[in-house]
C-alpha cells in the first residue's frame, strides 16, 4: 500500500489588510480585495465577504462580540449545540483548545448544507475576555477549502486584541 | 438477494449482481441478465424499459463519471469498501456490510462530507510529535478480508505505536480504524492516481504518509484529514475542457 499526496491547489496568499474595531483594541487581517461590513454601529459584528463571482458562495469571515454570562466552555457547549440543531447536515469534524489573541480559546471544524444546498466548511475560534465572548467565524465553500486554507489561516492568526478596549466604555 | 426501492426517497439498495445489472441495463438493455433485471423490475427500479427517472442522475454518474473513488473502512469488526463515481452529479455505493449496499446521487460538493461520514472523521486528542515508519504488509494486514490477519496487524500497529501509549493502548482495547481513500481520473494524457490514509486510534488520529523510505505513520488533526479529503477530489483545472482536450 502507498501514499500518494494529493495536490495542493492553492494559490498564492493574496495582499491582506487590517480591519479594527472597537476604536481599534481588536483588529484582524482580511483579503484586501473582500467587501468590508461593520452592520452594528457599536461594533459588535465586523465582517468581510470575498467578491460576488459567479453563483459560488462566498468566503466570509465575521467577527462577534456578546455578553457571556458562564465559562467559556459552557457558552460553547450551547453554542455549537444549537448550531447541531439549526443548520441542515451538520456535522462537527474537530475541536481544541487554542490561542487567540494571547488568549485561552476553543476553536471549532464544521460542516454543514446552507438552505441553496451549498456544502459550507466553518472555521470557529472563540475566546472569552473580562465577560465578552469573542468569536471570529470563517466559511468557505467546502470544495474551495484546499485553495483557501492558507487565507483562513492567516486570518485567524492576525486577530489581535487588547482586553482594556473589548468593553465599550 | 433483494432489491428493495423507495422512489420518493430514491432509496435504492441492492447486492452486487442487481448493482451491475443495473448499470448495464442503463445502457444496453438487451444485454442484461433477465433474471436480475425481473428482481430490479419487482422492486420498481426498472419500469417501462428503463431505470426510474430518480435513478437518472446516480447512474448517469457511474456511465460517464469524471474519475472513481474508493473508500476503504477497516477495523476489528470487519471491513468495508465503498465506491463513488464523480461527476457534475456523483454517485455514491455504500457498503452495508451484509452484501448489500446503498445507491443514491451524491451532489459533489458533499462528497467530503459523505467520505467524513463514512469514516467517521471526528475530534480526537492531539498525539505528541514523532513518527513511526511502518511495513507495507502492516497495513495490507489491518485492509485484510481475513480476520485473522486484521487481528495479527492489530497487535503489530500497537506494537508500532510505542512511541504514543494512549494510542498503543487504544489498539489493544480494539478501538482502530485504517480509512485508505483512493481516487483515480483521467486529465491530459494521463491517469491522475490519489491516496490518502490515516489510522484513527480513538486516543489519535495517524496519517499514513510516503517518503523514501516507505510509509510513516505520523500523529494528524481531522483537520488535517478534513482538508486532506477536500484536496484529494479533482480540481476543475484538472478535468475542464482544457484538460481533457490538452
Amino acid at each position: 500500500m502507498t501514499h500518494i499526496h494529493p495536490g495542493s491547489g492553492r494559490l498564492p496568499l493574496p495582499r491582506l489588510t487590517t480591519v479594527t474595531t472597537r476604536g481599534g483594541s481588536v483588529s484582524f487581517d482580511v483579503p484586501a480585495d473582500w467587501d468590508t461590513i461593520e452592520p452594528s454601529p457599536d461594533g459588535d459584528v465586523v465582517a468581510a465577504v470575498e467578491p460576488d463571482e459567479s453563483d459560488r458562495f462566498r468566503t466570509n469571515v465575521v467577527l462577534t462580540f456578546a455578553d457571556v454570562g458562564g465559562s467559556l466552555a459552557e457558552w460553547q457547549r450551547t453554542t455549537q449545540r444549537r448550531e447541531a440543531e439549526e443548520l441542515d447536515g451538520y456535522v462537527l469534524l474537530d475541536h481544541d483548545e487554542v490561542t487567540i489573541g494571547g488568549h485561552l480559546g476553543l476553536r471549532r471544524l464544521s460542516t454543514h448544507s446552507t438552505p441553496a444546498h451549498e456544502s459550507v466548511t466553518t472555521e470557529t475560534w472563540t475566546t472569552l475576555v473580562d465577560g465578552v465572548g469573542v468569536t471570529l467565524t470563517a466559511r468557505v465553500g467546502t470544495l474551495r477549502l484546499a485553495q483557501l486554507a492558507p487565507v483562513i489561516d492567516a486570518v485567524a492568526a492576525s486577530l489581535v486584541m487588547r482586553a482594556d478596549g473589548l468593553v465599550p466604555a | 438477494m433483494s432489491v428493495t426501492f423507495d422512489a420518493s426517497t430514491s432509496r435504492l439498495r441492492l447486492d452486487a449482481d442487481a448493482f451491475i445489472t443495473l448499470v448495464e441495463y442503463a445502457t444496453d438493455p438487451e444485454g442484461a441478465c433477465e433474471d436480475v433485471v425481473a428482481r430490479l423490475r419487482e422492486a420498481g427500479a426498472v419500469a417501462d424499459g428503463a431505470p426510474h427517472p430518480v435513478l437518472r442522475n446516480a447512474l448517469a454518474a457511474v456511465t460517464s463519471s469524471l474519475g472513481s473513488l474508493q473508500v476503504l473502512v477497516t477495523g476489528p469488526d470487519g471491513v468495508r469498501l465503498h465506491q463513488a463515481w464523480v461527476a457534475f452529479v456523483s454517485a455514491m455505493l455504500t457498503d452495508l456490510a451484509d452484501g448489500t449496499y446503498d445507491f443514491a446521487a451524491v451532489s459533489t460538493e458533499f462528497v467530503p462530507t459523505t467520505i467524513g461520514r463514512l469514516t467517521g472523521l471526528q475530534a480526537r486528542p492531539r498525539l505528541d510529535p514523532a513518527s513511526a515508519v511502518v511495513d507495507e504488509s502492516l497495513l495490507d494486514d489491518l485492509a485484510s478480508n481475513s480476520e485473522a490477519a486484521r487481528a495479527a496487524g492489530s497487535e503489530a500497529l500497537a506494537d508500532l505505536l510505542a512511541p504514543w501509549p494512549p494510542a498503543a493502548a487504544a489498539v489493544r482495547a480494539g478501538l482502530w480504524q485504517l480509512s485508505v481513500v483512493d481516487i483515480a481520473f483521467p486529465a491530459r494524457d494521463r491517469t491522475i492516481v490519489r491516496r490518502l490514509a490515516w489510522v484513527d486510534v480513538d486516543a489519535g488520529l495517524l496519517r499514513v504518509e510516503a517518503d523514501e523510505h516507505g510509509p510513516t505513520l505520523v500523529p494528524t488533526t481531522s483537520t488535517a484529514v478534513w482538508r486532506a479529503i477536500v484536496s484529494i477530489l479533482p480540481t476543475d483545472a484538472e478535468t475542464g475542457p482544457a484538460a481533457q482536450s490538452a
